[in-house]
């Protein structure tokens, strides 16, 4: 197993130097939810609060230091290519906004302008198209909604002559009341950073623990960096996500105040779930301060293998810990 | 009971029916009374009646209805919304809507101390969410107003919301009432909890997973379950913060049990929503350790304990052996109602 934390360093040695932030716009039409997405994803906004949200009269910058270090700018929907200051080779991501309810004819050609204006400066940039407010209509109806905005889009796109398979272009249905807001912007921040050495150590402790299935999530945010190369079953990432999601809030609640135990104290929690055939375990383990590992593994596999899973996970969790250190010496990015 | 719209069956469906806050919205009108039998602690059946508030139904409840409507009441759950208009302008459309509404209440209360005199009174002021400012002093107002309108009926009065936890808290305050050997639930829990060395041990119900009893190294907490006189009012929690604030280890948040009720029960629903079942979970954190499982048929239990010497296989193991004496307790408890 200490084969883990050479994998680690491999793994990060082969990595271009990350850029100092990623640039990350959000964009869309008035009310469409940009703020309220940011707030509840990494400001910690309870969902039901975003309602009151005032509009951004202008952009907003804000930057976070999580193991990847990245930049969100907040941009109000009169806001054009030009007035960003920055040149487009510097935007690394352009999430835009789509509100599910709206009449789909405006934000479309408005995306549809955009394309092209960023294209000509700066074919690389990754668009994220968020349809997003799906929990404003009944679930019958939202995938098919979503198809109609997906193709519409496609179908304008290449009117335009825009050649859809040389766009990096990705669309994604969500809402801040569930997962699935959580589930895109982890798409979106891996696109911008990689993941490898993270990925290939999960790969390992999975393999070797017996192990179903790993996220690695960001606990702050509850965004997952990296998973271990098998497919992701989008229940098992919502199930994983609940839990990490509980977890963060039952804390606070028995932690005396003004007490902290020691720092290397890693937080652990076990959940064991029934079902009609196999019962499951899913397990959280806290890697350093930002990181944890949430795994899924049969309960009989964790009951018979606790011991070796434990082991595991102490080489596991070192080789994560050299792997961010070098990222952050690396990168230089790192300012904790 | 309550006026039409203001959150009973809403408040039912999450309580009892595990539903998401969020589909209330899709509930209609109750119409008539609407029985339910809700089984509580296994054995111990609850009896819902939900009223239907439209005013044709109010009036019968009150005349031709009141025998049957009135009669065998253990608990009287009457549902107020907050209204936050009326700290705007006092339009007399609305001044004679509470007015209406509080006539109500009166006759309720007349009926019940006619047929039922033994009942206990519990109003809800609900919808607190609409209230976005001084939520306290709103609260605080209301409670003043209805306390005059009872006519030295004792109430106890809660400032509940569908939307955080402050509706668990009030229905777990209306079961305890209900569970007659609460107390000696409470000193069983509170020895388990020295045989833990825990700093608490909470006792769920599983289905609905309202707090049924607690213990605490104090006797504060379990008298505070029970105190629910005029006096004791739920919104206002400076009460228990004081009192375990000072016998307590450690000044927990006050909160604790109603969060603990709602994120357990959202975890539960989120798991169910994938075909699985929520069986039991142990939390380590760098100050305290946590486990929740599953004590008797229907209640879940809450070790907490602040001492990272203890193993959590030794508590589990505890709680395995305290398991009969449990189940044996409860079904006293059951057959004595």
């Amino acid at each position: 197993m200490s084969s883990l934390a050479h994998a680690a360093t491999a793994g990060l040695n082969g990595d271009a130097k990350t850029p100092a932030y990623s640039k990350i716009l959000l964009l869309g039409q008035r009310r469409s939810g940009k703020t309220s997405a940011k707030e509840t994803v990494f400001m910690n906004l309870p969902p039901k609060q975003t309602f009151y949200l005032e509009s951004t009269p202008r952009i907003t910058k804000t930057r976070f230091e999580s193991i990847v270090p990245f930049e969100l700018w907040d941009c109000p929907a009169s806001t054009s290519v030009a007035a960003l200051g920055v040149p487009l080779t510097e935007i690394s991501s352009l999430v835009y906004f789509i509100d599910v309810q709206d009449t789909y004819n405006v934000p479309i050609t408005k995306f549809v302008a955009l394309v092209l204006d960023c294209l000509r400066e700066n074919p690389d940039i990754h668009f994220e198209v968020l349809v997003h407010k799906a929990e404003s209509i009944p679930e019958e109806y939202r995938i098919e909604n979503f198809r109609i905005i997906q193709n519409r889009l496609s179908d304008e796109l290449e009117d335009v002559g825009i050649d859809l398979r040389e766009v990096q272009l990705n669309y994604h249905l969500t809402s801040v009341y569930d997962h699935s807001l959580w589930e895109a912007f982890s798409h979106i921040i891996q696109r911008n950073f990689g993941a490898d050495f993270l990925e290939s150590c999960l790969n390992l402790f999975c393999a070797n623990s017996q192990i179903q299935k790993a996220f690695i999530f960001d606990i702050a945010t509850r965004i997952y960096l990296a998973t271990d190369s098998s497919p992701v079953d989008p229940a098992d990432y919502a199930l994983a996500w609940d839990y990490v999601n509980t977890l963060r809030q039952l804390e606070p609640l028995y932690s005396p105040k003004g007490r902290t135990g020691p720092a290397d104290a890693w937080g652990t929690s076990i959940v064991r779930l029934n079902s009609s055939t196999t019962s499951i375990v899913i397990a959280y383990w806290q890697l350093n301060t930002h990181l944890a590992v949430v795994a899924i593994l049969p309960a009989e596999t964790y009951r018979e293998r606790v011991a070796l899973i434990d082991y595991n996970l102490v080489y596991f969790r070192e080789g994560v810990q050299e792997g961010c250190e070098l990222l952050a010496s690396g990168g230089d990015a790192m300012r904790d | 009971m309550g006026k039409s719209g203001s959150g009973k069956t809403s408040m039912r469906s999450v309580i009892f029916s595990n539903n998401p806050a969020s589909l209330t919205s899709r509930l209609g009108a109750t119409n008539d009374v609407e029985q339910n039998h809700v089984r509580f602690l296994g054995d111990l059946i609850l009896n819902l009646w939900d009223c239907g508030g439209q005013e044709s139904f109010m009036d019968s409840y009150i005349s031709s209805q009141q025998s049957t409507i009135f009669q065998h009441v253990a608990v009287l759950i009457y549902v107020f919304e907050v209204d936050s208009a009326s700290n705007l302008a006092g339009s007399a459309e609305k001044d004679k809507d509470r007015e209406r509404d509080v006539s109500y209440y009166r006759s309720c209360l007349a009926a019940l101390a006619r047929y039922s005199p033994e009942a206990r009174v519990f109003v809800l002021v609900h919808k607190m969410d609409l209230v976005r400012e001084h939520r306290t002093e709103v609260f605080q107002k209301r409670v003043k107003e209805l306390e005059r309108e009872s006519d030295g009926v004792a109430i106890t009065t809660f400032g509940t919301s569908i939307w955080d936890e402050s509706l668990y808290k009030a229905w777990s305050r209306i079961v305890h009432t209900l569970i007659p050997n609460a107390k000696v639930l409470a000193k069983h829990l509170t020895t388990f909890a020295e045989a833990c060395g825990a700093t608490e041990v909470v006792m769920f119900e599983r289905t609905t997973f309202l707090v049924i009893a607690t213990s605490s190294t104090s006797t504060a907490t379990s008298s505070e379950l029970l105190a629910s006189t005029n006096g004791a009012q739920a919104a206002e929690p400076a009460d228990i913060r004081n009192s375990t604030g000072s016998t307590s280890p450690n000044s927990l948040d006050p909160t604790r049990y109603e969060r603990t009720s709602e994120l357990i029960k959202a975890f539960k629903l989120s798991c169910s929503r994938s075909q699985r079942q929520f069986q039991a979970t142990v939390m380590q954190t760098a100050t305290f350790t946590a486990v929740l499982e599953e004590l008797t048929r229907n209640t879940y239990i809450l070790v907490v304990v602040h001492d990272d010497e203890i193993e959590t296989d030794a508590i589990r193991m505890n709680i395995i052996a305290a398991r009969s004496k449990f189940e044996q307790l409860q079904s006293v408890s059951v057959t004595a109602s």
